[in-house]
């Protein structure tokens, strides 16, 4: 790429013969909701609300945390619902081709931000780690209220959505181990 | 495994097109014969050839059709007989004249062939080959410009042959290295395609400033109106890659948010530093491609610079950086 053909380099040279003055404010760098504790955790609460399903006695409240992941990282995706449908659908022993919906697979199983807030609800003691499960824990109505305000107040319109739409989905042993 | 690898790279091929796939199959290529010389279009165009080997005796000719334009394998097969056709018609040095074939001086060849060699064999690489209805009119035509030509730069008795994604896939052994470079192209390519469907949202502040920077530089409205559009379509692709690489890179993503926050603290602590401010801006894309480097260089190596390039339009769009005018104007 020459001189000439770089915009940022072109606009230096026209900035740099004039009298602007240059502004810098990095607070204004909006960083991504993704990595926004509070954000994952109300994600992770209104699901786990929606889709944990009682057991001993109905004492306490669980769900698969492999379908955890796969609902919280669609739910912040939504585009990628199609390519989760079209996953659903295919054969447990899909080819190696490159299709969105692979590319999606490998998205969701590297997906280690989930992990990281998962590690700091069990360490709250709100989940815990049961096996292949993830079961309400001795704090976990903190997780209730959070869903409840979440969605009473419409703080997150779209994602609500999502979630609702995802109980149609119907997801596979395969699907839940990435493959 | 082997297999798997040839099927990936085989699927990857037919999804490239374009440049795209020609540098694919050129990189390919070039891996493997010795005297693979790619044609650059400069300055007269390639003559019709896209690669020569062998010392001349073969030629390439490459077309990776855009897969949206042709939605029927019926238009593929026209698309692709008529790029042949008229690529074949340049080498033997014909064109049409009222449906008649007639002699038509292609000067480049004797620029691009060693003196006095004649190509005996013409490969035609394109990435679909879903029909063998391709066959029979390239290869008429072969035998029909022979006859009708001059034969200056082929041999009379010149053969061809047409091969797709799965026979360059199975031709040469497939590597790591060959699926990492084909899955590079790809994702430019999604990510190029995505880019076309970004809508870019709250946009005021980046208006004003170019507003501003319109009343800054007198006289240079067009030239400010396309730097816009370049700047916009460079923070569209970088918002388009964030988007794949959350998809389907998430731990890239957070070293992607990671970099960004870098490149900022360093080209604003350049520019504010600095007595030429603007001249500091105008490194900050070498800036970025540095700092990128060190993560992304081993898995997207083919587009740190266009990825530099989109963080610091994101930036400026995004309005971290950005500029006022002085009071007095």
């Amino acid at each position: 790429m020459t001189s000439v053909e770089n915009p940022i380099q072109r606009l230096a040279s026209l900035l740099s013969g004039s009298k602007a003055r240059p502004l810098v404010v990095p607070s204004r760098l909006a960083p991504s909701p993704l990595y926004d504790l509070e954000y994952r955790t109300s994600i992770i609460a209104m699901i786990f609300q929606k889709f944990a399903k009682p057991f001993e006695l109905g004492l306490g409240r669980r769900m698969l945390s492999s379908k955890l992941k796969l609902l919280q990282f669609v739910t912040m995706r939504p585009w990628i619902l199609p390519a989760v449908q079209e996953w659903s659908k295919a054969s447990s022993q899909g080819s190696l081709a490159l299709t969105y919906s692979i590319r999606v697979r490998r998205g969701f199983l590297s997906d280690t931000a989930h992990e990281d807030v998962i590690n700091f609800l069990t360490a709250c003691d709100i989940l815990v780690r049961q096996n292949r499960h993830l079961v309400s824990g001795s704090r976990a109505d903190q997780l209730e209220k959070i869903a409840t305000i979440a969605i009473e107040n419409n703080l997150f319109d779209d994602e609500i959505r999502i979630i609702s739409d995802l109980e149609n989905l119907r997801l596979t042993t395969s699907m839940l181990e990435g493959w | 495994m082997s297999d798997s690898l040839v099927f990936e790279y085989e699927q990857s091929l037919a999804a490239l097109s374009g440049d795209a796939f020609q540098d694919e199959v050129t990189a390919r290529l070039q891996a493997f014969i010795n005297d693979f010389q790619p044609v650059p279009a400069t300055p007269q165009g390639d003559a019709g050839l896209d690669a020569l080997s062998y010392r001349g005796k073969h030629a390439h000719c490459c077309y990776g059709l855009e897969h949206d334009k042709f939605k029927t394998n019926q238009k593929r097969e026209s698309a692709i007989i008529e790029k042949f056709k008229s690529d074949l018609r340049r080498i033997f040095e014909l064109e049409f004249d009222n449906k008649k074939l007639k002699h038509s001086d292609n000067p480049e060849m004797a620029t691009i062939l060693p003196k006095g060699q004649k190509i005996k064999h013409i490969q035609m690489l394109t990435n679909w080959f879903g029909s063998h209805r391709i066959l029979g009119p390239i290869t008429t035509a072969l035998v029909k410009y022979a006859a009708a030509s001059k034969c200056r730069y082929v041999e009379k008795t010149a053969s061809v042959v047409v091969l797709g994604p799965r026979e360059l896939a199975n031709r040469y052994a497939v590597d790591e290295v060959t699926i990492a470079r084909s899955r590079q192209r790809i994702l430019i390519e999604k990510v190029e395609e995505k880019a076309k469907s970004i809508t870019l949202t709250s946009t005021e502040k980046f208006d004003k400033k170019m507003d501003d920077l319109k009343d800054l530089v007198g006289g240079s409205e067009i030239a400010i109106n396309a730097l816009r559009k370049e700047l916009q379509l460079s923070w569209r692709k970088s918002l388009a890659l964030e988007q794949e690489l959350n998809d389907t890179l998430p731990n890239m993503h957070r070293e992607l948010e990671t970099n960004r926050s870098q490149i900022l603290t360093r080209v604003s602590m350049l520019m504010i530093a600095s007595d030429e401010p603007w001249k500091e801006l105008g490194h900050a894309t070498e800036i970025a491609s540095t700092i990128l480097r060190k993560t992304f260089d081993k898995q997207f190596g083919m587009m740190i610079e266009d990825l530099g390039s989109g963080e610091i339009a994101r930036l400026i769009g995004e309005c971290p950086v950005g500029w006022e005018k002085p009071n007095s104007i």
